[in-house]
């Protein structure tokens, strides 16, 4: 072999790194927005205001549900907790199928909610994984740009020739490559245990969609093993028990405090294996499997026993992983550290892009250009587009058909444009311009809440209601960082200007 | 106690920073002497391993050892930046977290 392992690592790592960039980079971006995908809603939808506990929530949940879904095998409730502002009901439809019900309820009145129709912040977390394609192929796709970037990972520790001696090595004022290579490496080494946790849990969280063969040969063990027992007979509907008895055990155990109910599911109603689990919200427990929950006989109300769970190691690790990945045991303060982190990775995968196209562009040809402009729509054109969510979520009207939509509508179109604008426009520029685009719509955005939710900001105000007032502070944290990095284009296009100004001056006199 | 510990985390990377020499010209007003800079490795090791035992035995190995990993992409993110736009103002945030623990 003529190359040195090195050299082959490097370039396994160039292009395994540029190959799905642009998606790494927006599923990064959006995975970030995701740890704050409650407070996302909550701006979103600025009408809704929790009051009272989650169990004044539950029972009116449970009147309203009585009285919508009344015949439905399944009910599944989501509470209001202090970072949920509504409750979210599903329920499934009876009969043959899988369609379900879904209503979101004011905490306040227990009536379904008279507020704008957005997707909130579920847009970012379903985006983040999904990529609005139709599944299961962005799964596939995350999955795919996940793996990528665990092998980018590995062969980038590889090349990293010092990584502990150049632990601190950022020099700004160096030749621009230098510098963008020491940011790259800082953010890289900073962070890269969060890098290794994420891209590798996320594999582990979809591992039975990506690799089904060993859950299939299993799940055939046991249909064979089960087809002895007869078939469950349609039969007379079971009245369920009474809820209020339920719901004061878990008052009882759990209290009115940060961690008090979260969720409730009710299953197989209707018959006499009917069941309701009640779930306390998360603490600070990392696996998912940590959660507490108190299971009722849905016929007769009995608390019953917890089930006794076989979970083998494999179970424990991709529970322990899977909550990795979500953070939500992460307090506020350690939810800030994740998101920075995310922040981190996605400089991490920007650096990367850009440095790729500055180490060609002596060279020139098509694929530079081509490698160019896509870097401006995903780095610079994602930021307007989620500016674009935010900007239509405020000016659309509030009784448009199909709202939630025509707000994804608008994020779209805004990244279409912004995929178009750098074929029309020098390169430089089309950075310069979007980047300052973006800014703008950033730094605009807490006027513009003023403006149209101006009662709804007051209220937040009045109430230190810290999720509406610090997603405006952040907004305008966002446009700040992209302002700055939009002066630093602008500088380069200057100097840039300045030095082709006499340069063409003396080409002209010696034409002349 | 976390932020003692993001606190620590700090102090022990920019201990560990001062190890080279570039460094401590850019951060401090002249040359310590060389015992000291030789206490220096062992001093940045021994804070990051105070401060991951301290948020351990706060807050339960699993989720100490995932909020130091953060105290440390965090805090030495800041001292990163610090170190190369501002230099002198590196010791700042230790001083402004002591006056908020004090």
């Amino acid at each position: 072999m003529k190359e040195t392992f090195r050299q082959s690592m490097s370039w396994l790592h160039t292009w395994s790194g540029l190959l799905l960039g642009w998606v790494l980079f927006a599923i990064f971006v959006t995975g970030t927005a995701t740890y704050f995908r409650w407070e996302i809603t909550r701006w979103m939808q600025p009408e809704i205001r929790q009051t009272g506990t989650p169990y004044d929530a539950a029972r009116a949940a449970w009147q309203r549900l009585d009285s919508v879904a009344a015949d439905s095998p399944q009910w599944f409730v989501e509470l209001p907790d202090g970072r949920a502002a509504a409750t979210t009901l599903f329920w499934r439809h009876a009969g043959p199928g899988r369609r379900f019900g879904r209503e979101t309820l004011d905490s306040a009145t227990g009536r379904p909610v008279v507020a704008r129709d957005t997707r909130g912040g579920e847009f970012f977390y379903r985006f983040h994984f999904q990529l609005q394609l139709p599944h299961p192929w962005g799964r596939y796709l995350a999955g795919v740009a996940a793996m990528f970037m665990f092998v980018a990972l590995i062969s980038g520790v590889i090349t990293h020739r010092k990584m502990f001696a150049d632990f601190f090595t950022f020099r700004p004022g160096r030749a621009p490559l230098r510098a963008w290579l020491d940011f790259h490496n800082v953010t890289a080494v900073l962070a890269l245990p969060f890098y290794f946790m994420i891209s590798y849990s996320a594999l582990v969280i979809f591992m039975t969609m990506y690799m089904p063969w060993g859950g299939r040969v299993l799940a055939e063990s046991a249909s064979s093993a089960r087809a002895g027992r007869p078939a469950p007979t349609a039969s007379a509907w079971v009245a369920p028990a009474d809820f209020a008895p339920m719901l004061a055990t878990a008052q009882a155990a759990w209290g009115d405090g940060q961690r008090a109910l979260k969720r409730i599911e009710v299953a197989n109603r209707g018959t006499d294996k009917c069941t309701v689990t009640l779930t306390r919200a998360d603490g600070p427990k990392i696996s998912l499997n940590a959660r507490e929950q108190l299971r009722f006989d849905g016929v007769s109300g009995q608390l019953l026993d917890p089930p006794v769970t076989a979970a083998g190691p494999g179970t424990a690790v991709h529970d322990a992983l899977y909550g990795l990945h979500l953070a939500r045991f992460a307090g506020p303060a350690l939810r800030w550290s994740f998101f920075t982190m995310g922040l981190l990775g996605s400089a991490l995968v920007a650096t990367g892009l850009v440095m790729w196209t500055m180490k060609r562009r002596a060279r020139g040809g098509a694929g530079l250009a081509l490698v160019e402009r896509l870097n401006i729509t995903a780095i610079a054109g994602l930021p307007v587009a989620i500016a674009a969510l935010f900007w239509a979520n405020r000016l659309l009207p509030v009784d448009l058909a199909d709202r939630g939509d025509w707000e994804v509508y608008g994020f779209l179109c805004a990244w279409g444009f912004m995929l178009m604008h750098p074929l029309v426009r020098p390169v430089m520029a089309a950075w310069h311009e979007q980047l300052r685009l973006g800014a703008a719509l950033f730094l605009l955005l807490p006027l513009l809440d003023a403006l149209t939710a101006g009662p709804c900001l007051r209220a937040a105000w009045q109430h230190r209601d810290w999720a509406h007032l610090g997603f405006d502070a952040a907004m305008l944290g966002c446009g700040l960082l992209l302002h700055f990095a939009a002066n630093r284009v602008h500088r380069r296009l200057r100097l840039a200007a300045t030095a082709a100004a006499p340069a063409a001056s003396a080409g002209s006199t010696v034409h002349a | 106690m976390n932020l003692a510990a993001l606190l620590l985390t700090y102090a022990g990377l920019l201990a560990l920073a001062l190890t080279r020499s570039p460094y401590r010209r850019a951060v401090l007003p002249r040359e310590p002497a060389p015992t000291l800079v030789r206490l220096l490795p062992p001093c940045g090791w021994l804070l990051l391993v105070v401060s991951a035992c301290l948020l351990g035995s706060n807050l339960g190995w699993p989720l100490g050892l995932v909020t130091w990993c953060a105290d440390i992409a965090g805090g030495g993110f800041a001292l990163i930046m610090l170190l190369a736009w501002h230099p002198r103002l590196t010791p700042l945030p230790l001083a402004l977290a002591a006056g908020l623990l004090l």
